[in-house]
């Protein structure tokens, strides 16, 4: 097994609340780690934390990745470094087309420069792939794209950026019944002993089809508890107030 | 010697601001500046490669020899009599009627130490249904203080169709003024582009009347405020025939502590029935202490028209900052991508690649020498 992300004795802050405290996880490449946790529990702030946005300040603790210490790396080092975020709420940015930002960003990740005429073909293979129509990579990034299609458009990222750590911050929310088949299929073609998944998420519609090697609950910050697959079919029929450490 | 002119970039009908923006008064000093001494239409540039001019059959370029023909005054109203009275260079472009020319007319002024003051007066004649696109760059070659200052007067005739591309890249310690006036005839065309991209000072101006029935003109700018730069600009569209069109699109980005005034008219005046008018600035904002002023006005003397005004402020704002990082993207890599994607409709407008590609150099140039 080898070690991808390990993450000790986090706390982090906003404006000075804590809102990540004593939280300790440990991901292997090819393992899929579910998160689930109550609204407000601190999931999105866990995966902000880990992408390092800067509005959060790490206050104890330290990120691994791949042996690096990246607690203090600025967001697009820790890209390039391999890791990737699917946004719960992704941006609007008017102006760019889904095909320029992406072209550009895997230019930027790789260190190479991207030849127009195979990323666009890769591009366009990878959104027929997920069911995501080719005529939104000429769209401006996520502008004026409803709540599914932006879901698609990270998973088209994802894919093409094709990253060592995925973290899908509720990527399955807001998609209907043959959106999530396709994005579930993604996931399954992307995923591989590689590489790694964390997939945050308030149902099991997923995991029918995402095979999951552990669930862990997060609460009040930090990891409750930590399952299988069973966990989240548990949550699922009893809600998280029938967890006893809860 | 110092020179001051006065009344520049003159609002129309003056309005009340704590910034004082109704006009602007400049003072050049030309003391240790040698006069422009290059030829324009020759490729006298090693960076780029712009193909020779085509000037075709019977239409011309005319060059003028009128070297500072005179240093007396030195405070004068407006830029026309400025010019008038100290040109350097002063060219006729005459474009036959029912003439079209298929390769660009070029005149490229660059600035050097040895030709460091660039005053000069343009004429453009286009005839009857001719057809031509006329691009005017100045660069500089090197760093150092370049002045230049200039007018240019065009007009459309019945039916013609023109493209001027105007392309300032002078350096940081210049100063750049330039007026356009631009008359368009019954169903003639006047696409316009004016890339303001160069020189810590400057002013444009640029003043088109639709002067007759179906009269069309649009009008395409783009700027960059860096560092403690002044941006003043004064477009103005009259709208006179009727049926006639008008569009003035302009997109700029603001970084550092620049200051930039933009001051925008639709003016349709009494008898202009039908016209419909359009203004559009859209400024991508990526500092704090930047100054964004921007003075739109819509005077309407006649009644049956459309006038529209609109303004978009984009700002990177920290989480959008973010989102594009997430993908790799460093923080002035995510500014020129923004900068990049609301210039490049513009941009791409520019029919000599090697134009386009000098334009997204400096782009990049600027944004990476941002704090
Ligand atoms: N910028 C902020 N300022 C103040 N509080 C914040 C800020 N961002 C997040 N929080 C708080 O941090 C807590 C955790 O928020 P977070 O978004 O991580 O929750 P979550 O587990 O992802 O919830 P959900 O399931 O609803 O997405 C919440 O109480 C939230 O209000
Ligand atoms: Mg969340």
């Amino acid at each position: 097994m080898t070690k991808l992300l390990e993450i000790n004795n986090l706390h982090a802050a906003i404006d000075g609340k804590e809102i990540i405290r004593e939280l300790n996880l440990s991901v292997n490449k090819g393992e899929v780690h579910v998160i689930m946790g109550p609204n407000g529990a601190g999931k999105s702030t866990l995966a902000n934390v880990i992408m390092g946005y800067p509005h959060y300040t790490v206050t104890k603790g330290n990120i691994i990745f791949e042996e690096d210490d990246i607690t203090e790396d600025r967001t697009d080092e820790r890209a390039k470094k391999g890791i990737f975020l699917s946004f719960q709420n992704s941006e609007e940015v008017e102006g760019i087309t889904v095909e320029n930002f992406l072209r550009a960003a895997k230019g930027a990740i790789t260190g190479q420069n991207i030849s127009f005429v195979s990323f666009r073909k890769e591009l366009m293979s990878v959104m027929s792939e997920i069911d995501f129509d080719s005529e939104y990579a000429h769209r401006y990034l996520n502008v004026g794209f409803s709540g599914g299609e932006k879901k698609k458009n990270e998973i088209v990222q994802m894919l093409v950026l094709n990253p060592k750590l995925a973290i899908l911050d509720e990527t399955d929310s807001g998609l209907d019944v043959d959106a999530v088949r396709a994005v579930s299929e993604g996931i399954n073609r992307f995923r591989s002993k590689n590489n790694a998944i964390i997939i945050i998420t308030h149902n099991t519609r997923l995991l029918s089809s995402v095979e999951p090697d552990y669930v862990h609950i997060l609460a009040d910050g930090r990891i409750m508890r930590t399952g299988d697959k069973s966990l989240a079919h548990e949550i699922n029929e009893h809600g998280f107030t029938s967890l006893p450490l809860l | 010697m110092k020179h001051r002119i006065e009344e520049i970039n003159k609002l129309q009908i003056p309005t009340w601001s704590r910034h004082a923006i109704n006009e602007t008064t400049i003072s050049l000093d030309f003391t240790d500046l040698k006069p422009y001494r290059e030829n324009p239409l020759k490729n006298n540039d090693n960076c780029i490669q712009i193909e020779e001019n085509a000037i075709k059959n019977s239409s011309s370029i005319r060059m003028e020899e009128n070297a500072l023909k005179n240093d007396a005054d030195t405070n004068v109203k407006g830029v026309r009599e400025f010019v008038r009275n100290h040109s350097n260079q002063t060219y006729h472009i005459h474009i036959n009627d029912n003439e079209v020319l298929d390769e660009p007319m070029v005149l490229n002024f660059i600035m050097d130490s040895e030709n460091s003051l660039l005053i000069e007066e343009i004429i453009i004649n286009a005839g009857r249904d001719s057809k031509a696109t006329i691009i005017i760059s100045y660069f500089s070659k090197e760093d150092g203080r370049h002045i230049h200052c200039g007018h240019t007067k065009m007009n459309l005739d019945k039916g013609a169709e023109i493209d001027l591309i105007k392309i300032q890249l002078l350096s940081e310690q210049s100063t750049h003024l330039d007026k356009n006036r631009v008359t368009v005839g019954e169903g003639a065309v006047a696409n316009m582009i004016l890339a303001e991209l160069g020189s810590g000072n400057l002013i444009s101006e640029c003043d088109v009347s639709l002067e007759s029935d179906r009269s069309m003109a649009k009008l395409d700018s783009i700027y960059i405020g860096n560092k403690s730069k002044v941006i003043d600009m004064n477009y103005r569209m009259e709208y006179v025939g009727r049926h006639s069109q008008g569009f003035i699109t302009a997109k700029g980005a603001l970084m550092d502590k620049c200051r930039k005034t933009f001051k925008n008219t639709l003016d349709f005046v009494a008898g202009s029935f039908g016209s419909k008018g359009r203004e559009e600035e859209t400024v991508i904002s990526l500092s704090e202490e930047a100054v964004n002023i921007s003075v739109p006005l819509l005077l309407c003397g006649e009644e049956n028209v459309e006038g529209q005004h609109a303004s978009n402020i984009g700002r990177l704002s920290k989480s959008k900052l973010f989102y594009l990082m997430s993908r790799g993207l460093n923080e002035k890599e995510a500014k020129r991508l923004m900068v990049e994607a609301s210039f490049t409709p513009i941009i791409e407008k520019i029919p000599l690649e090697a134009l386009r590609n000098r334009i997204f150099h400096y782009i990049s140039e600027v944004i990476q020498h941002d704090k």
